[in-house]
């Protein structure tokens, strides 16, 4: 098998950061309960992970500004939108 | 926070990965499963009961399965378009590994749902299964046009030039599939981790 390059092993170290990741969004299920503290673990995780796969995967990161910066934004808005929700501070119609 | 945040200097400052009409798509793809994200945690904090019961009856360890197996796809298609673009060797390969891992997302996908129905679980039971089934199956939907076009891109990275010429198609294809692993690491949380 043709060895890894400089730029394969970065993304292979961001899979595995993904990995574990997840197997600590999955593992903190037992460990907290329920609630607001859950919540922001859960999607907090979630986001990270979607903001490694925009950057480094999809390769935002070398993107123009204008491109990183609405990615950026709509993480950060998005995880608030659905954390406010999630504990409550938000209500449905 | 990600691996060497920034360490590797750019290589091309300014590239759009692939076409930019394939942004257009992806950031309106966003916008709607952002929508359907609001719905689901509406939802849930509207009737937490009926959510949580939902919720109990879903495989958490082929969800999880599921979740392995896109981000693993998303690093060998990286991985993929790297090796177009360099001139490295095997990328065809490294699609066909892609494509492997997706159609065992699309195979355990089809336990799960078969199982629900065969337990009398459908899209009528409560609005927590019309949710479930609505939302994944859009997502399974892209799961499968992800999948016809990672074999399109495959068949470029065959041809004698190694897919160089086609690279930005290629690249295109690809932030989509990666588009499809994002949506799925949200979905996931929202549906199975979220109690």
């Amino acid at each position: 098998m043709t060895p890894l390059d400089a730029y394969e092993k970065r993304l292979a170290r961001n899979w595995l950061l993904l990995v574990v990741l997840t197997l600590l969004s999955v593992e903190g299920l037992g460990r907290l309960g329920g609630g607001a503290t859950l919540a922001v673990a859960i999607l907090g995780i979630a986001f990270i992970k979607v903001r490694i796969i925009v950057l480094d995967f999809m390769e935002v990161r070398g993107a123009p500004v204008a491109l990183r910066a609405i990615l950026e934004a709509w993480i950060v808005a998005v995880c608030a939108m659905l954390l406010a929700i999630a504990v409550g501070m938000l209500r449905a119609a | 926070m990600t691996a060497e945040d920034d360490a590797a200097p750019p290589r091309r400052a300014g590239h759009i990965p692939g076409e930019a009409g394939v942004w257009v798509l992806i950031l309106g793809d966003l916008f709607v499963f952002s929508i359907f994200f609001v719905i689901i945690a509406t939802t849930r904090t509207a009737h937490p009961a009926m959510f949580a019961g939902g919720q109990a009856t879903l495989d958490r360890t082929i969800g999880l399965a599921n979740t392995m197996l896109l981000l693993t796809s998303s690093l060998f298609v990286a991985m993929a378009v790297h090796r177009v673009r360099s001139g490295r060797p095997h990328a065809p390969r490294l699609f066909t590994a892609a494509i492997g891992c997706g159609l065992g997302f699309v195979a355990l996908k089809a336990v799960e749902y078969g199982a629900k129905i065969n337990a009398g679980l459908g899209v009528t039971t409560s609005d927590f299964y019309m949710l479930y089934f609505a939302f994944t199956g859009v997502h399974l939907a892209h799961v499968l046009i992800g999948l016809a076009v990672l074999a399109f891109l495959r068949s470029a990275a065959r041809q004698p030039d190694s897919g160089r010429s086609s690279l930005v198609l290629i690249e295109s294809g690809a932030s989509f599939w990666h588009l499809v692993d994002m949506l799925w690491v949200v979905l996931f949380a929202l549906f199975y981790l979220l109690r």
